[in-house]
């Protein structure tokens, strides 16, 4: 029978029916799923899933030359560290090459050809096609008056080969090479010296004592791992001339605080005691052609001139030239650091001749002649900034190892063109010079592409390695070779270049051809005898693999003789109102743009001044009105910045450090890097070197 | 698996300050290890996500005698009274009683921040943003460590993913000890400088229960007797002057009571 | 147009100036949730804290605004437990502001933490060690309490007591008050105390690390007490206040003199406790740890005037005024120690915040300065627009005050005398164009 339906029975089963459900497990699903929708929200990225494999290569971010094992899932590089054992590096990496697998995706990356319109910060990229882009180059460079120079930013690979050739093939070209820190020294002896057919290299591992003027050599130096484990081993007295407290100053057994500039004064100050002292030995003088001229210039600069002109206890400076001449090994480098750029070549000479003074070119322990590499043999060394006429470039073509924010852009600009002139840029990534280029044919970025990896600056044997590809190359980006190839085609310059990997293995057949030297094998650290190995291919897959080639020590001989070739030097008049020295990070801030994880030692810590910072002793400024973290203006000749000002106790009173660093990158808005760059205050003067512009800091 | 390894573990470390030159490669491999984000536009030393920081200190001097240390600071694995895991309303931070490693749970945290007043080291690390990378870079994160979402904790847990691995590849072999170069922190393995020592404390004869002992060794903030498991060594008089700032226990406190 | 649902004999101005009063207060409101949206939204970088200074100004204004709401608490202890019935004239208006005070203390906590939809976590595995467990679980409970307690205010409505059931209900709720006042107080002595609980158990931070007394260290009490004292005197303030912006007596002399009398009573023996925790702070805990306490004090703004202002100027003071008799009958000096009492638990639970985190403790720490976004000012400010329009609503529409009616029948005449004494301090109140309008609507007051 029909039961009427009430609303008291409806109440009842809502009632009952809320009650069952909060009993149900269904409101605790409820919020567990919202606790977990939490954890997924913010787009936190889904995680690569698959095997985990090693991967061996080598790093060429700079020519430091440094093993790496590269940390893959499915194919992935995720985090690289070094090959332990590695004969070049030792195990390490530096702190860019820890995060260098990143460099194919920084926010500034280019992957196809651009041109730009406008020019500097104003500049806006456009893609166009490589033909475009090619053809353009090439008409310019037939019409061309001016030189056509390549800049070469890693000198030595077998892609400066290809260049070479190019330009020798073309009447006006000209092979640039900018000087580097570790090699400046090596390079100056080098110049100095007649009856050596080989370059030099710095035999660190067997001395006992190294003068360092202002050479970062625990900062990234060279290969930085064979440095740290030099200061490991701590068997090395390091004296470390410097104007600030520096790294390496701060590890070194010794520092000397000079006044910046003043370091050509120091070296001939040491000269003219161990002189006066009778320490130099009598065969180095008579291997000296132009002993009397030199001592004629070094005289003048007695101990207590000197520690004048330096700011150097003079009895510190007499230590000094006694601990040189009494040690058995010592080196003397020179080299300044990077951001202020090299020393003059009156610095680089006077500095680099102690080193024959004392005798210890050719010597265990001191500069040892290096064979070159097979293959890679150089037939003229390479023009300098220092060579190049100023607004004599009309087309400059910058290597895709760019110096990025090493060279001021005002260098640059002082030898092109005044006008008519233009840049083609090969720079896998946007920065302060490609920005100003006028096209870019972007180049495999690092790690897309095989690439060798020639031996070290100032390095004492011969090396060679490979740098494994780790990533897929981007579609449109092109090997350099083949934008060599495809101009010298659009100017019918007969010429044979092979693609990049051909060329590498060619020069690795040629090397195994002389069955010299050892192979050092990532896989189990173990060395192989390249005698041993049966085949050229089996060399050639070795070194794919993450092996180097380590040539035989060379056999040291003494039959040199220098010309040190100084010109009477005349005394700065001291005081210059506010120096400013340019100061970086060697290496670790190099070619172009860093990863943007670096932005964990600009940013977030203390320990690196980002971009656009100037440290002053607190002295300084309280004589110029100025507190931590004010903004204020820095001008020079060159024009004004605004910059961060950093109290640091440990710089000078009366010095301006203006810090080139990375631009913050913040990846969620790239900088445009054009005209970003502290170093462009920077005075650049006629030898193409930028250390020291006076400066104005004034508080806004 | 991980039920296999049965030796009771007390890791910790030594950082020798002499040998630390402030390169900032243990900084970048700890990023990298554990998917901690690059800075954003307005982060800085104070907002910013780095478990692993450096501050730069001076000795106060007049150039040229003013001289600076680097100091590396993280989470010091707190033994006793942890500070931050007692606080912690639910339960998202644990010590690992068989490693003593402290360890933080950013699923469970709510983010209240009390654990962050609570830590004197200021090892603790906020995402006051969300997480971003370029999309190359998220396909390069390291797919043993989990990111962290918005609005949660984090901080150094002595490289879990690691330990993890290693356990696993003791467990894998049958082995009831982890084998010490298996399981070796990313900051201890990028320092070029050697500057940490790294391993079992409960081990009197490991290296880095050795260098403990070292008359040169202390603990920042030692009084407060949290018995963190990360020492600092100077040979260096004014730097261990400059840690005893606010007073630290001598040397005999620190291990005969 | 609303006349039907004013209590009855009360006076109230017109609908139109009302909503006048309210368009400030709404526009404040939306100005924070506005606020509120974007740390929601878009993450709390949109305020000033970091991870040196991880609270910032709205845990400070919880604590205090807790702190104050407590008059909820202890009014009813007194009430209900203690039977001290003048204090009926009170009771509704403390519970309101406790209601507002707490609701918005929690509502600001759920915008402080960075991952809101996971706070229920704590009752799922809650960690039994953590003060800031004991006070979650407490607030929670507090805050359902309270708005039990404010369910029959609401239902005395006039409209409301037509509907036969909810007049039961409300009679039946009205049985179980003292029931409710006693776990209220049960709960409040708790949150208040690891309110106080969760600094003084920060080992790390030795400035406001205490020893334990039993399992809470001493803060939990001092909180307590602290909190007890200001109650009293805040609801003194707010009930004055409210007298002084409706230009009504609403409560007798005597609840004021008793209010302060027990504001006093707490006040002192805080006082004596504060101080005696002081000192052994100074020559025990704190140097035992590693830092001598001078040091503290040695640090910029944070000089050792702060623990006198707190304790004396602050403290002492006011206490002295209040326990005289003779100072609580002038209105002068029972209201101006009142407010010094409410600025002395405002300081305390900003030396407890704030400068705790503004205290380096590593030896190369910097002392650290922090100013709030205007995010974390709106957002606060959202809660103080939402407090003055829940109090305006209810005081409308509920009778707040038993009193009024008598009040203001007997001595209509006196209160009006009151507002010619009082009309300026009136205006301090109010903008001057709401005391203007005020006039003009006067003549359709009923
Ligand atoms: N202080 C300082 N250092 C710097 C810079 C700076 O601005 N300041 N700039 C950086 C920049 S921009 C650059 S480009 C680098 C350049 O730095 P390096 O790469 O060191 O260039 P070089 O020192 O010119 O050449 C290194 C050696 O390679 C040799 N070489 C050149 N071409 C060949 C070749 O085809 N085959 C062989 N086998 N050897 C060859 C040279 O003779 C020299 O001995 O320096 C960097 N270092
Ligand atoms: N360890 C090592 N490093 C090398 C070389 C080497 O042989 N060994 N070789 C050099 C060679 S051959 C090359 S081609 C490259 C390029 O050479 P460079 O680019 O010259 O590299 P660095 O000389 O290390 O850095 C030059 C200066 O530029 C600054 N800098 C670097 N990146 C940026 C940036 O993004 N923004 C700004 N504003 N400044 C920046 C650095 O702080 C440093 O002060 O590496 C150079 N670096
Ligand atoms: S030193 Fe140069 S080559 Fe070596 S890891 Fe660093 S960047 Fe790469
Ligand atoms: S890696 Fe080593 S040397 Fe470099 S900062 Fe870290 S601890 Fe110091
Ligand atoms: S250092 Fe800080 S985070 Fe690490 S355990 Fe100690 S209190 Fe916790
Ligand atoms: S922030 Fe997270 S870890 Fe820290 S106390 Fe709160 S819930 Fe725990
Ligand atoms: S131990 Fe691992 S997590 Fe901790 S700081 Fe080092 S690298 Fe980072
Ligand atoms: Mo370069």
């Amino acid at each position: 029978m029909a039961k009427t339906l009430t609303r008291r029975d409806i109440l009842k089963f809502t009632g009952g029916g809320i009650l069952g459900l909060l009993f149900s497990p269904l409101p605790w699903k409820l919020l567990d799923d919202s606790s977990i929708w939490t954890q997924n929200w913010g787009l936190t990225p889904k995680l690569a899933h698959g095997p985990i494999t090693n991967i061996f290569s080598h790093c060429s971010l700079c020519s430091g030359g440094c093993g790496i094992t590269a940390r893959c899932v499915s194919g992935f590089p995720f985090a690289i560290t070094g090959i332990s054992g590695h004969p070049v590096s030792q195990g390490t990496v530096c702190t860019r090459g820890l995060a260098a697998h990143h460099m194919a995706h920084h926010p500034l990356r280019i992957v196809h050809p651009h041109t730009f319109t406008g020019k500097g910060s104003e500049a806006t990229l456009s893609a166009v096609s490589l033909q475009t882009a090619v053809s353009a180059t090439a008409e310019h460079i037939a019409a061309s008056h001016g030189s056509v120079v390549i800049l070469d930013q890693q000198p030595g690979r077998a892609i400066s080969h290809v260049y070479r050739e190019f330009l020798n093939s073309i009447p006006n070209g000209i092979y640039l090479n900018s000087p580097s820190v570790e090699a400046v020294t090596v390079n100056t002896l080098k110049a100095m010296t007649s009856g050596e057919k080989y370059s030099y290299g710095f035999d660190l591992e067997n001395a006992d004592l190294i003068l360092s003027f202002g050479a970062p050599i625990f900062d990234n130096w060279g290969t930085p791992g064979r440095l740290t484990a030099l200061h490991n081993a701590g068997t090395t007295k390091v004296i470390q001339v410097d104007s600030r407290y520096s790294r390496t100053a701060m590890q070194s057994t010794e520092w000397l605080p000079i006044i910046p500039g003043m370091e050509k004064f120091l070296a001939l100050g040491i000269a003219n005691i161990m002189i006066q002292e009778k320490m130099v030995p009598a065969q180095v003088i008579r291997s000296m052609s132009d002993y009397k001229a030199y001592v004629a210039i070094t005289n003048e600069f007695t101990p207590e001139k000197v520690s004048q002109i330096t700011g150097i206890e003079s009895d510190r400076i007499i230590k000094t030239a006694r601990a040189l001449a009494s040690s058995h090994h010592p080196i003397v480098l020179s080299g300044a650091d990077p951001g202020g750029g090299p020393f003059d070549s009156e610095t680089d000479k006077s500095i680099t001749a102690l080193n024959i003074l004392l005798g210890n070119v050719g010597k265990s322990g001191g500069i040892i002649s290096r064979r070159d590499v097979p293959g890679y043999e150089i037939n003229s060394e390479p023009l300098h900034w220092a060579n190049i006429p100023d607004h004599s470039i009309e087309v400059l073509i910058v290597d895709s190892v760019d110096s990025g924010y090493a060279l001021p852009w005002t260098l640059i600009q002082k030898k092109m063109l005044l006008n008519g002139g233009s840049i083609l840029s090969l720079s896998p990534i946007l920065n302060e010079i490609s920005a100003h280029s006028d096209f870019l044919i972007p180049a495999p970025a690092l790690f897309e592409s095989l690439q060798d990896i020639p031996t070290p600056p100032g390095h004492p044997v011969g090396t060679f390695a490979i740098s494994t590809p780790l990533l897929k190359k981007q579609e449109e980006t092109t090997e350099p070779a083949d934008v060599i190839r495809l101009l010298a085609t659009a100017l019918n310059v007969q010429l044979e270049i092979p693609p990049m990997e051909e060329l590498i293995k060619q020069k690795s057949a040629a090397l195994y051809s002389h069955k010299r030297g050892t192979l050092h094998i990532a896989s189990d650290n173990s060395t192989l005898q390249v005698r041993e190995i049966a085949t050229a291919d089996d060399f050639w897959t070795k070194l794919t693999e993450g092996a180097v080639w380590i040539d035989e020590k060379t056999q040291q001989h003494s039959q040199r003789s220098y010309t040190i070739g100084l010109s009477a030097v005349n005394v700065p008049v001291q005081g210059m109102e506010l120096p400013m020295i340019a100061y970086g990070w060697r290496g670790a801030t190099a070619s172009a743009q860093v990863s943007p994880i670096l932005s964990k030692v600009f940013q977030e810590t203390e320990l690196r001044a980002i971009n656009g910072t100037v440290s002053i002793n607190p002295t300084t400024a309280i004589q110029y009105g100025l507190s931590k973290d004010d903004e204020a203006e820095l001008s020079t000749v060159n024009g004004t910045m605004k910059v961060h000002v950093k109290i640091d106790p440990t710089i000078r009173p009366g010095v301006i450090e203006a810090s080139i660093a990375p631009l913050l990158n913040g990846i969620e808005t790239p900088a445009h890097p054009a005209g970003s760059n502290i170093l462009n205050l920077c005075e650049v003067t006629n030898d193409g070197t930028w250390r020291i512009t006076t400066a104005k800091l004034l508080k806004v | 698996m991980e039920t296999t390894i049965e030796k009771v573990y007390k890791f910790g470390m030594v950082i020798d300050l002499d040998k630390c030159n402030g390169c900032g490669a243990c900084t970048v491999a700890c990023a990298v290890e554990n998917n901690i984000p690059p800075a954003l536009e307005k982060m800085n030393k104070r907002n910013g996500l780095t478990w692993l920081n450096i501050s730069t200190v001076s000795n106060g001097e007049q150039f040229p005698k003013s001289e600076s240390v680097f100091v590396p600071m993280f989470c010091q694995q707190c033994e006793k009274e942890t500070p931050c895991m007692t606080v912690c309303p639910q339960n998202a931070v644990d010590i690992d009683p068989s490693t003593g490693i402290v360890g933080q749970v950013p699923q469970r945290c709510l983010g209240c921040r009390y654990c962050m007043t609570a830590c004197p080291y200021h090892a603790r690390y906020f995402n006051w943003w969300d997480p971003e990378w370029t999309e190359g870079m998220k396909q390069q994160l390291n797919p043993d460590v989990a990111p962290r979402m918005r609005g949660v904790v984090e901080k150094c847990n002595f490289c879990h993913g690691r330990l993890h691995a290693a356990k696993q590849k003791a467990a894998s072999q049958g082995s009831r000890e982890i084998d010490p170069v298996d399981y070796v922190p990313a900051c201890v393995e990028s320092c070029s400088n050697k500057a940490i020592t790294f391993g079992d404390l409960n081990d009197t004869t490991s290296p880095v229960a050795q260098a403990a002992r070292d008359e040169n060794s202390f603990r920042f903030l030692s009084r407060l007797g949290t018995e963190p498991k990360v020492y600092y060594h100077s040979a260096k008089k004014w730097v261990r002057a400059m840690a005893e700032k606010s007073l630290t226990r001598s040397h005999q406190e620190e291990f005969h009571g | 147009m609303d006349k039907f649902l004013i209590p009855r004999g009360l006076q109230r101005t017109s609908f139109g100036a009302f909503l006048l009063w309210l368009i400030p207060w709404t526009a404040l409101l939306s100005l924070g949730l506005y606020a509120i949206y974007l740390c929601l939204a878009e993450g709390l970088f949109h305020t000033n804290m970091d991870n040196r200074f991880a609270f910032g100004i709205w845990i400070f204004l919880d604590l205090t605004v807790i702190a104050l709401g407590a008059g909820a608490f202890f009014t009813g202890f007194l009430l209900y437990i203690l039977r001290r019935k003048e204090l009926k004239a009170v009771i509704n208006s403390a519970v309101v502001i406790g209601l507002i005070c707490y609701s918005g203390a929690v509502l600001v906590l759920m915008v402080d933490v960075g991952q809101p939809l996971r706070a229920w976590f704590t009752f799922w595995h809650p960690n039994t060690h953590s003060m800031l467990t004991e006070v979650t679980f407490c607030l929670t409970c507090y805050l359902i309490v309270l708005l039990i307690e404010y369910i029959p205010i609401v239902l005395k409505n006039r409209q409301l007591r037509q509907i036969p059931k909810f007049l039961v209900f409300e009679f039946e709720l009205h049985k179980l008050m003292p029931v409710l006042a006693g776990i209220g107080t049960f709960l409040s002595f708790f949150h208040q105390g690891s309110l106080g609980g969760l600094f003084g158990v920060l080992r790390g931070r030795p400035f406001a690390f205490r020893e334990e007394l039993g399992i809470w260290p001493s803060t939990f009490f001092l909180f307590v007490i602290s909190a007890a004292a200001a109650g009293p005197s805040f609801i003194m303030l707010t009930t004055w206040l409210v007298e002084k912006i409706t230009r009504k007596n609403l409560v007798k002399p005597e609840v004021y003199k008793f209010l302060g009398k027990v504001s006093g009573i707490m006040l002192i023996a805080y006082v004596l406790l504060k101080s005696i925790d002081t000192l052994i702070w100074i020559n025990s805990t704190s140097p035992g740890n590693g830092f001598p306490a001078f040091e503290f004090y040695a640090t910029q703004s944070f000089g050792s005037w702060i623990l006198f202002t707190e304790i004396v100027t602050f403290g002492l003071l006011p206490a002295l005024v209040l326990l005289s008799s003779r100072l609580r009958e002038q209105r002068r000096f029972l209201f101006g120690a009142g407010f010094l009492v409410c600025c002395g638990i405002m300081l305390n639970r900003f030396v407890m915040t704030i400068q705790t985190l503004a205290l380096p403790t590593l030896p190369f720490d910097d002392f650290l300065t922090y100013s709030p976004s205007w995010e974390e000012v709106a957002t606060f400010l959202f809660v103080v627009a939402y407090g003055m329009i829940l109090y305006s609503v209810t005081f409308r529409y509920a009778t707040l005050f038993p009193q009024e009616k008598e009040l203001n029948q007997l001595n209509g005449e006196l209160s009006m005398q009151e507002f010619a004494r009082t009309g300026k301090t009136t205006s301090f109140w109010q903008p001057k164009f709401v005391t203007q309008l005020r006039n003009k609507f006067a003549s359709s007051k009923l």
